[in-house]
């Protein structure tokens, strides 16, 4: 330990030990019943605007998007910028259609994708493949999170061998797993307003003063755009020639990849557990709407911070991974004080999200598959003991993959995690808006969508996003595998016999001023 | 007949039984036209995000940031404020 940046250490633990303390207070927050789930999961569907706002952007723009948009950005450039793009197309969707999803789920008392999925269209089956699709795509999200706050950890100058390595990481997630346990949806929530405001801190200063001392930015771009034609002539000079497109513009291949990656990821992203406890814990549809044109905020940040990659090229760092790129960064530019509180924001910034993911992992489990599978007579105390108790196995989960499973099978299974995620987009969004298209046909859709995507990312050396189609262009799979699963949901439903029941009313999903506030038992389920 | 009443504008108004029904297609009409601006005004944002071959190139530069760049970036308040077009059309629903 003897290379240990001491200031920049003593930073982040005071900011963490801080929020730790915010973690456990915040049980008593807006305080309720925590024996319920929608209280204990949801925070009891009460934040407003401005929670809302923190709590989402604290929990979509995760610690894991600060460190990997920079590092394809370091690697390959303008690629990376997909990111931005994608955030720019989420906002429409969800404008469009959370409000409808949050006014069914609080008239009927939903928590999760797949309670809708059951009152929508009575079938355990597709609510069954649902829940599989939230918890195995999110599983590796919350361990990449680990990998975020492991980052940092080591740039602050730990070592160690084998296990004791990840000790810090450890200790800090056995206290996430604690708060989170206690306070529930209320510890995030609390916690992301410290996170949000000093990520958005960390980003002004880096924008500002990054440049300043690089020459400003178009010495930054033209560096970094010099660095990438050098690099691409050294890859065609090795034995034998590697080709990787990369630059500063896209080239003619990437533009494809690019478009279906930034639509495919736009869809999925609202699918995930995490992402719809967040929207469900608003006040009110019209919170969500606010929050649909108040939320680009953060990818106007997520942008900047994509950047840094480029800015990382034009410092000349060397690096070991491209994933260092943000770390190694701050410690080159800044000094130690601010590397350190820099640093806590993004470890901080890990415990949002992960929070967040564990606990719509824990609802999905318990609501989907515990219930309906296992013991349909839960009451309401055994429903939130469950999901606590599932949201610390969540959390031990993923911190196993860490410890036990090289980092390179987290990150491949989150570029999976996309094409799995979205294959639930066509039960989603066709249920919110008519009920032709019905369960069994949109179950056999699955089925297809996910062995398609799935047939097709497994590769000759790595998973892989993008499929080559004999056209001659790419497409990224988890927009092509969707829409061949929507054509066969749609296709199956004028064949298939629809007898299943529909516990909803059309009226259902439209904004209403007479609306119990907490509607804590779901009807059953036929 | 008709009969005088109160209107949701506020003002008095004399209907009759064909002027009333009239009004009512008129508001039908006038609701589909909103609901169609209002899907365009979303749709626009999200065109322009993925008409990626307009905006991938260098120049111009604003600031030293490339085109690709700069566009992108604007492009996030931008459609923000498409979104609170829309939402100003559709009257927040």
């Amino acid at each position: 330990m003897s290379n240990l940046n001491f200031t920049a250490t003593t930073v982040f633990v005071l900011f963490f030990a801080a929020v730790t303390v915010m973690g456990f207070m915040a049980a008593r927050w807006k305080s309720g019943d925590l024996g319920k789930l929608d209280e204990w999961g949801l925070g009891g569907r009460q934040f407003g605007p401005w929670v809302t706002w923190f709590l989402l952007g604290g929990d979509l723009y995760t610690a894991y998007t600060v460190i990997a948009v920079p590092a394809l950005v370091y690697a390959i450039g303008a690629y990376g910028f997909f990111a931005v793009a994608y955030t720019i197309l989420i906002y429409p969707l969800v404008y469009l259609i959370m409000p409808r999803l949050w006014n069914v789920s609080a008239r009927h008392g939903y928590v999760t994708a797949g309670d809708f999925a059951a009152g929508r269209f009575g079938n355990k089956g597709l609510e069954l493949a649902i829940a599989i699709t939230g918890i195995l795509a999110t599983m590796p999200y919350i361990a990449l999170q680990l990998v975020g706050m492991e980052k940092v950890i080591q740039a602050l100058g730990f070592q160690g061998e084998g296990l004791i390595s990840h000790l810090p990481l450890t200790i800090a997630f056995i206290i996430l797993a604690l708060y989170t346990y206690t306070s529930g949806l209320r510890a995030p929530a609390l916690i992301a307003f410290v996170k949000d405001i000093m990520i958005y801190v960390f980003v002004i200063a880096a924008i500002i003063i990054i440049p300043w001392e690089l020459g400003g930015f178009g010495a930054i771009f033209d560096a970094a755009s010099a660095s990438f034609t050098a690099k691409i002539a050294a890859n065609a000079a090795l034995d034998p020639p590697v080709k990787a497109a990369m630059g500063i513009t896209l080239t003619q291949a990437q533009v494809m990849p690019f478009m279906t990656l930034a639509l495919g990821s736009a869809m999925a992203l609202f699918m995930y557990p995490h992402a719809l406890t967040g929207v469900l814990s608003a006040s009110s549809p019209r919170t969500i709407r606010r929050n649909a044109m108040t939320l680009p905020a953060y990818s106007l940040v997520l942008g900047l911070v994509a950047l840094l990659g480029l800015m990382g090229r034009a410092a000349n760092l060397d690096l070991k991974s491209p994933q260092d790129v943000v770390p190694q960064l701050f410690l080159k530019m800044f000094p130690d004080w601010f590397v350190g509180f820099s640093f806590s924001a993004i470890a901080i910034g890990a415990l949002v999200p992960a929070a967040v993911m564990s606990i719509g992992a824990a609802n999905t489990f318990t609501r989907n598959i515990w219930r309906p599978f296992v013991n349909d007579k839960m009451s309401d105390a055994e429903e939130s003991g469950m999901a606590k108790f599932i949201s610390l196995v969540v959390k031990v989960g993923a911190l196993g993959f860490i410890l036990f499973i090289p980092t390179k099978f987290a990150i491949d299974f989150q570029l999976l995690g996309g094409v799995v995620m979205i294959q639930i987009f066509p039960a989603m969004v066709f249920g919110l808006y008519t009920r032709r298209i019905h369960g069994t046909p949109l179950l056999i859709g699955w089925i297809v969508g996910l062995a398609l995507g799935v047939y097709l990312a497994w590769g000759p050396t790595a998973w892989a996003p993008t499929w080559a189609t004999p056209a001659g262009f790419s497409v990224y799979i988890g927009l092509f595998s969707v829409a061949v699963n929507a054509i066969v949901s749609v296709v199956l439903s004028f064949i298939l016999p629809n007898t299943a029941l529909d516990q909803i009313n059309a009226r259902d999903f439209e904004d209403g001023a007479k609306m119990p506030p907490h509607v804590h038992q779901p009807e059953p389920i036929l | 007949m008709g009969r005088l009443h109160l209107a949701n504008s506020g003002v008095l108004r004399f209907s009759t039984p064909e002027s009333s029904q009239r009004r009512g297609t008129r508001r039908v009409v006038w609701g589909i036209w909103e609901d169609t601006v209002k899907y365009l005004l979303l749709l626009i944002p999200c065109v322009l995000a993925l008409a990626v071959p307009l905006y991938n190139m260098d120049a111009p530069r604003l600031f030293g940031f490339p085109f690709f760049y700069w566009f992108s970036l604007l492009l996030v308040p931008v459609s923000a404020g498409f979104i609170y077009a829309a939402d100003k059309v559709g009257g927040g629903k």
